[in-house]
């Protein structure tokens, strides 16, 4: 099966700051992967060039078939998002968003958008403005989730949360990716989540991918707790070294 | 709900507050100014632009920097229809808003008027001229808001940009008068403006802010866009400018306006033109005067001076009223922008020692003329002068100077015989005068007495120049006389060459505009059955045609009595022969 985002020598640098050296990456379909890496490393970059909201400077990217640069529209048809932070006027409410992102979604599942909405209390009426972090987080996955995209992209959708909030998020995450069968692309930082609900992992190091794969193979058979717990080791070893 | 209304609507709800704000204060704006209005300007038009005007300023530039200024471009450009859906409903809101706020502020001046019982004027068509401009202006101001970070930097940025892009247009206009615009013209132009600031507008949105372009990124596609789309308009008026600024003796439109030729009468200065044709209907206008110095010899032409600058009635004159050489000049003057200059008439080159200014039309020894300070001689009256006095700046003809009495009679003097009322002309000769009246009958007036008697020609005689002699030349029945007014004899004049045509008139072939045209030796205009110049002989009782050069011919000047140089279909210096069909083409060549 081909890949829904196959990346192949990824290069790009904001002036003479080069933040992706040749990144090699392919999410295959149905699978939730984690990308790790310190501040600075990239991963927002890639989720940019993922959207064609950036221009890589070469290599290749195809986002569920498409080149984000070339055919922008199709890519983001395809793609739902959650930035790190709510990025909607503040005088929207939840339901004005859904409403809005409705007309630009084919697949858009409008029943699915109100009880997702409803799953993670979305509270419809108020502007976002108005909303928690959190709630702001919650709505702006529900809108992600309702365009049933093929792709997900979420960029640090657990930043900021409280722990009650972050679990709320999380395994409605978990629930929804295993129930639609999407393919993820997370960028966290909360790694003790992420081991939770992501079955591949690829850690992004010197604006290189340096490993990828199903979590058993680049971290080894470990215990949920055990595996955190190097996740967590390797975070804090800068730079980064995989163990053997 | 389609996507260009979910945009639409998102707009409406940006937008929203400062639309009903608008809406509110706009009443209280234009109370206001009708209250404040002691000259009566404010009408529907004035409320329309000033409401136009809020739109843009509170609506119509802060549509995009408020973007920017929400950190909201990013979430617009990563939806799926991207920036340019966007960009489409906001370009919708802004004509909205402006020609909404536009309706809304004539119609509160038209309610406030009607309820101060005062009349509404209703818009003209005059008015509605400006709309477009205004649109094409308020067009750019929309464009150059994505150009600079804060909305109230919008408007001066776009009037800068304005100025900029039509700088080609105001240069060329502004300096040339004659080349006015013709109707399509400034319309073309406000489209091509208008349909630029839209594109311009959508490069500077689209192109400019994807990949989270900053507000530098987002003018530089906007110009990228609007200067190709504006260089045709530039390259038009370019080419209009250069039409202007150039002349071409062997251009179509090639015209000359005015002829001087120096005392050798090997050179000539020559007041060039080009005629820009005329529209359907109407004849065609002059561009402006090129000042050219001709060789006559060779051919060879050069430009004297800036464009505008023009060879002027000279100064000084060596003819004395009697000269053989009519219309030869000793100096002719530039009138330059820049400032006047003398040229001289023998070598063509500006004179290096300057003479005071004197009036180009005040004869030399005007003084022994027996002329009072502040009269000046505008031309002949017969063998006197026309006599001028200066009234607030500008010359009105005062009287006439008789100079074989050495008097000068005013216009005043002559009222008092009522049969003089509206005279149409008067010729001044040693004798009595001759005076056509107002019935186009002439008649011999006695200066000294003031004693008016007819001369019994026929009602449709026509009088024409006066020899040095007195008498004046008479076309009746097809055929030209020399008339004696003191005896009433006439003298059958015939062509030298046997012609026998039917004359219909002959007059003076003098006009040049010099002030002291010579009357001898009379060259004339014959027009009828044959239109030319004739060398009159006197004498000999015949008219002497040349005939190389027929219709509209011009006399020059006169070389020698054998040869005339004229201006031919005001495009060519000619000489001709008289007594011959010898012509010879001097310019161009």
């Amino acid at each position: 099966m081909h890949p829904v985002l196959h990346a192949e020598g990824l290069e790009k640098a904001y002036g003479k700051k080069t933040v992706l050296c040749g990144v090699d990456l392919a999410l295959p379909p149905g699978t939730c992967t984690v990308l790790l890496g310190p501040n600075g490393a990239g991963k927002s970059t890639l989720l940019r060039l993922a959207l064609g909201l950036a221009k890589p400077d070469s290599g290749k990217l195809s986002v569920t078939g498409f080149d984000p640069v070339r055919r922008p529209s199709r890519v983001r048809a395809r793609v739902g998002f959650v930035p790190d932070r709510p990025d909607v006027y503040g005088w929207m409410t939840p339901r004005e968003l859904f409403r809005f992102l409705q007309p630009q979604y084919p697949l858009w599942d409008r029943p699915y958008c109100e009880r997702t909405a409803a799953r993670f209390g979305v509270r419809l009426d108020t502007p976002f403005r108005d909303l928690s972090r959190g709630e702001g987080t919650k709505a702006m996955l529900t809108a992600a989730l309702a365009a049933r995209p093929p792709l997900l992209l979420l960029d640090e959708p657990f930043g900021g949360l409280d722990p009650r909030v972050r679990e709320e998020v999380a395994s409605g995450l978990r629930d929804e990716l295993e129930r639609g069968g999407c393919t993820a692309l997370v960028v966290t930082h909360d790694l003790e989540l992420a081991a939770d609900f992501a079955d591949r992992v690829a850690l992004l190091a010197d604006g290189r991918i340096a490993a990828e794969g199903r979590f058993a193979d680049v971290l080894g058979e470990r215990a949920p707790a055990e595996r955190r717990a190097l996740l967590r080791r390797l975070f804090d070893d800068v730079p980064w070294s995989i163990p053997a | 709900m389609s996507v260009a209304r979910a945009y639409l609507w998102k707009e409406w709800r940006d937008q929203r507050s400062a639309l009903l704000g608008l809406a509110a204060v706009l009443p209280f704006l234009a109370g206001g100014a009708l209250a404040m209005d002691p000259g009566g300007w404010v009408d529907p038009w004035t409320g329309a632009a000033a409401g136009a005007f809020a739109a843009l300023l509170v609506v119509g530039t802060d549509l995009v920097p408020g973007e920017r200024r929400r950190a909201r471009m990013g979430f617009l450009e990563r939806l799926p229809a991207g920036l340019g859906a966007a960009f489409t409903a906001k370009l919708v809101m802004f004509l909205a808003s402006v020609l909404g706020a536009a309706a809304y502020g004539a119609a509160l001046v038209a309610l406030a008027l009607v309820v101060r019982g005062e009349p509404v004027i209703a818009p003209d068509v005059h008015t509605a001229r400006f709309l477009l401009p205004g649109l094409a202006c308020a067009l750019w101001a929309f464009a150059v808001s994505g150009w600079v970070p804060r909305s109230t930097l919008a408007f001066p940025t776009a009037l800068v940009c304005i100025a900029l892009l039509c700088w080609p247009g105001w240069l060329f206009y502004g300096r040339f008068p004659a080349f006015d615009p013709l109707p399509w013209e400034p319309w073309a132009f406000l489209g091509v403006c208008t349909a630029g600031a839209c594109a311009s507008a959508w490069a500077s949105f689209v192109l400019g802010c994807r990949f989270s372009g900053g507000t530098g990124r987002a003018a530089r596609r906007g110009l990228l866009i609007a200067l190709p789309l504006l260089a045709p308009a530039w390259a038009w008026a370019g080419l209009r400018l250069y039409s202007a600024t150039s002349i071409d003796p062997a251009a179509e439109d090639f015209y000359i306006q005015d002829c001087y030729v120096g005392l050798r009468a090997d050179r000539a200065f020559v007041n060039a033109r080009r005629m820009r044709a005329g529209r359907p209907g109407r004849s065609g206008t002059a561009g402006p005067s090129h000042p050219l110095v001709v060789e006559l010899e060779s051919g060879a032409w050069r430009e004297a001076g800036e464009v505008e600058a023009y060879f002027a009635r000279p100064a000084t004159h060596p003819a004395d009223g009697r000269s053989e050489r009519p219309a030869l000049f000793e100096r002719v003057w530039l009138r330059a922008p820049g400032g006047d200059v003398e040229y001289d008439g023998l070598t063509g080159e500006p004179v290096t020692v300057a003479r005071p200014a004197q009036p180009g039309i005040a004869p030399p020894g005007a003084a022994e003329l027996g002329l009072a300070r502040g009269l000046f001689v505008l031309g002949w009256a017969g063998l006197g002068y026309r006599v001028a006095a200066a009234e607030d700046g500008r010359l009105r003809t005062s009287g006439v100077f008789d100079p074989f009495r050495e008097r000068y009679v005013a216009l005043e003097e002559l009222a008092a015989l009522p049969e003089l009322a509206g005279f149409r002309d008067l010729w001044v000769r040693d004798g009595a005068w001759l005076v056509r009246l107002g019935d186009g009958s002439w008649s011999a007036l006695d200066p000294d007495r003031l004693a008016l008697e007819p001369l019994g020609l026929p009602a449709h005689a026509r009088l024409g120049p006066l020899t040095a002699g007195g008498r004046a030349l008479l076309v009746h029945g097809g055929e030209p006389y020399l008339f004696d007014a003191d005896t009433g004899a006439r003298e059958v004049l015939r062509f030298s060459d046997g012609f026998a045509g039917n004359v219909r008139r002959v007059s003076p072939a003098y006009r040049n505009g010099a002030p002291l045209e010579s009357y001898w030796p009379p060259v004339l205009d014959v027009s009828g059955d044959w239109n030319g110049i004739a060398r009159l002989d006197e004498h000999a009782s015949l008219l002497v045609r040349a005939t190389g050069r027929e219709g509209d011919v011009r006399l020059l000047a006169c070389p020698d009595s054998d040869s005339a140089l004229v201006l031919c279909a005001r495009r060519e210096i000619v000489r001709l022969r008289f007594g011959s069909a010898e012509h010879e083409v001097l310019f161009p060549r």
